[in-house]
């Protein structure tokens, strides 16, 4: 308010900033004594939003914490006795195992192929003298826009290794035609690209949102110090983006790990147990098995993986914003 | 100017997105279980004016004749009945929730179940015991049903759960199209098919006539998990005499037939079915046959009308059904059940009544449904229309159900991943056999 009081237009800018520099203490005795009397009123307005917050997240993952120590087997009436071999067990179950492996697969895979095209089509994108730079990004980004679901089912018709287009394709040019998500060992191949197709474009987005961000001044030095692009790369954009590349890494990695709905509308797991993932393994034990007891154990253990990378990461990071 | 640009393409495709999303999230549950209770006061004459009631349902032929049917029913006695129709593979996820919702006080008054999931649900407490509306019922008699269905979609412990709704008996389509009968008679010489007498003859005769150059395969098939690939091989099962459990309940599933049984399906999926069939659900293997590109395939009796409806097959007027090679395969069928939780489970059985009588089934049945009902079968006018009925009754009196326990839903699953893994030749036939007999134990009813 102090600031209102001297005009900026009645004196020469640095007697204004004398006065400014006056002003400070009164406005911050101001500003103690406002947040002092109001911090009530603060509380009080944030208070809904935490409740329901609590009541919605922290509520559920407390009552699924509770049966992931006892016998619940939905078709055989309530909860029953604790039982804590429900977390001893996932260590035996080889099929969670199997799908453990799976789903390492299916992240790395995904992670890494997503992280290095889209980095790619970023920088690309990033000039800003390109023609028609907007159309690209506008087609790019329709992937991201369509749900899971739908992806799925759009890649099952075009996969299909008798009608769909893309082995009618193949065909007229004389390739082989594979059975992509009928062979064991092509599913999960297949599956990582339709997840390529699917969400790359998500990753796409953060990182050029991060180039856009950087300042132009340290490639004009840089260029003038005789910098050529790749020395650019490696020493200026790589450094400055690490951040908003470990975010959207991470970001893209915990969704991965929970990869559920590609899965189930192509291949249901299969063929055999070859795109079992964590999270489709846990759905057939909660939902087909109605085993919530185990089920929850599970997915408790899911949740810590996941908690743990993510700490890493982060702590990755901070020290990245030290150095 | 461009980063704002840039700024408003993001946006605006948040925006899209959100929206998209929401779409995809629309609300699939039907409304809240207050808008089934009858008004205060009901206007004379009609029951039930102003009652909703609602009913999950699969996608299939059946269901769309009985909505096709309903304004009748709705204009009759003022009730109004939403049928929400889902795919298979959710709607056993969906129901449980609602079936173990307080009494009174789920969403659906009235539900279909598959057989599968009978011993399930009647185990667990959640349906209602209809022994009482049957006995005071003039339209549903149990006795106007073929056995086979009221013991697999009707009655469990002696008690009446269900009424059956319709059949789901699995048979042997085959189509005699030009090209399938230019194969045959290159290789057998004869212009007359003749039904394969068992299992390996039918495995045989669709390897023959399999040429993957010219995009022919004698068999479609369909080996998606879990029950895809389930429902068909126990056709091979039960027909080379294995079972999965015997009489006391011994896992059987893994002995010499059964060992046999997925050899020669395996062989099956490998030298007479399309590249693709280890990955195909109903739709696809459907698809196969109605483009001509299959010579048979063994599937739900009523799928006959669909390969012969000339809006949706190419084969249209070519093909046949039969009995499951060897003469015994899968019985499937539905029934409908009022649950427990019913919000309003006398509009439910009202609706039911008349769904299940005997002038709505026949005309059910007319439009190619799939009976339950015997005299439906027998009728003259269906009989008319659809000749191979006759044929259709012996088959369902036949077949063989799928065990009747509480953890049925859970064999299928077993079972589908063990025969997916022996398809794609992870394990050999005895391998997953034998994994699949020690789960299986573990599942029966104790």
């Amino acid at each position: 308010m102090g600031r209102v009081a001297t005009s900026p237009h009645s004196v020469d800018m640095r007697a204004s900033a004398s006065v400014a520099e006056n002003d400070k203490p009164n406005r911050k005795i101001k500003e103690r004594a406002y947040l002092k009397t109001d911090r009530w009123l603060r509380i009080y307005l944030v208070l809904p939003a935490l409740v329901g917050i609590w009541v919605v997240i922290g509520f559920p993952l407390l009552y699924a914490l509770y049966i992931s120590f006892h016998d619940y087997i939905l078709s055989q009436g309530g909860i029953g006795e604790v039982n804590f071999a429900n977390y001893v067990n996932i260590f035996k179950d080889e099929l969670l195992i199997g799908a453990s492996r799976n789903t390492l697969v299916l992240t790395v895979s995904v992670v890494t192929l997503e992280f290095l095209i889209a980095f790619g089509l970023a920088l690309l994108l990033n000039n800003k003298h390109m023609r028609g730079r907007n159309i690209y990004l506008l087609i790019l980004l329709i992937p991201m826009l369509m749900p899971p679901i739908t992806v799925g089912l759009i890649w099952r018709m075009l996969l299909h290794p008798e009608l769909g287009v893309i082995n009618y394709v193949l065909g007229l040019l004389g390739l082989p035609q594979p059975a992509w998500l009928g062979n064991p060992n092509l599913a999960m191949a297949t599956v990582v690209i339709v997840d390529i197709w699917h969400e790359t474009s998500f990753i796409l987005l953060i990182l050029l949102a991060g180039l856009t961000a950087l300042p132009d001044e340290l490639y004009e030095a840089t260029e003038i110090d005789g910098a050529n692009k790749l020395q650019q790369l490696r020493y200026l954009t790589i450094p400055l983006m690490l951040p908003t590349i470990l975010v959207a890494i991470l970001i893209r990695m915990i969704a991965a790990l929970k990869t559920y709905d590609l899965i189930y509308i192509l291949t249901r797991g299969g063929p055999g147990v070859s795109t079992e993932t964590i999270s489709y393994y846990i759905y057939r034990v909660a939902f087909v098995f109605l085993d919530m007891g185990s089920s929850s154990a599970m997915s408790f253990l899911l949740l810590m993986i996941i908690v743990v990378l993510t700490l890493v990461l982060m702590r990755i990071m901070r020290a990245g914003d030290v150095t | 100017m461009k980063k704002n640009l840039f700024a408003t393409l993001v946006s605006l495709m948040v925006v899209v997105g959100l929206i998209l999303s929401a779409c995809q999230q629309a609300p699939t549950t039907p409304p809240a279980a207050q808008e089934t209770q009858p008004p205060a006061e009901q206007p004379a004459g009609k029951k039930f004016e102003g009652v909703t009631i609602n009913i999950m349902m699969e996608g299939v032929p059946d269901t769309e004749f009985v909505q096709k049917l309903l304004p009748k029913f709705e204009e009759e006695t003022g009730m109004k009945v939403n049928i929400e129709v889902l795919n298979y593979a959710l709607m056993h996820e969906k129901l449980v929730p609602q079936l173990t919702a307080a009494e009174g006080s789920g969403s659906y008054d009235a539900i279909v179940v598959d057989n599968y999931w009978v011993g399930e649900f009647v185990n667990a407490g959640w349906l209602q015991e209809l022994d009482s509306q049957v006995a005071s019922s003039e339209a549903i008699n149990l006795e106007d049903y073929l056995p086979s269905m009221v013991n697999m979609v009707g009655k469990l412990h002696d008690k009446t759960y269900m009424i059956p709704f319709y059949n789901y008996a699995m048979a042997l389509i085959y189509c005699q199209t030009p090209k399938a009968m230019a194969k045959y008679k290159e290789v057998y010489n004869s212009d007359q098919v003749t039904v394969p007498g068992s299992i390996p003859e039918y495995v045989e005769l669709a390897k023959s006539l399999t040429n993957p150059a010219e995009n022919f395969y004698g068999a479609s098939m369909m080996g998606l998990r879990p029950d895809p690939i389930t429902m068909e091989w126990l056709n091979y099962l039960y027909s080379m005499g294995g079972r999965i459990y015997d009489e006391n309940w011994n896992v059987t599933v893994n002995n010499e037939a059964g060992v046999k049984a997925l050899e020669h399906y395996v062989d099956a999926m490998k030298n007479a079915a399309p590249p693709g069939a280890p990955a195909y659900g109903f739709d696809e293997a459907f698809s196969q046959v109605a483009q001509g590109n299959a010579f048979s395939y063994i599937t739900f009796n009523w799928m006959l009308p669909q390969l012969n409806d000339p809006e949706k097959s190419q084969v249209a007027d070519q093909c046949q059904v039969t009995r499951v090679p060897g003469g015994i395969g899968l019985l499937g069928g539905w029934g409908w059940a009022i649950p427990k939780s019913s919000p309003n489970p006398e509009a439910a059985w009202a609706f039911i009544e008349w769904v299940e009588s005997f002038p709505i089934a026949k005309e059910r049945a007319l439009m190619g449904g799939a009976p339950a009902r015997a005299d439906v079968f027998r009728d003259g006018d269906v009989l008319a229309k659809y000749p191979y009925y006759s044929e259709v009754e012996k088959i369902v009196g036949e077949a063989v159900p799928f065990p009747i326990m509480t953890r049925s839903p859970q064999v299928v699953e077993v079972l589908g991943r063990v025969l997916s893994e022996a398809v794609t030749g992870s394990k050999t036939p005895k391998q997953a056999l034998d994994e699949a007999a020690g789960e299986l134990a573990t599942l029966i009813d104790k």
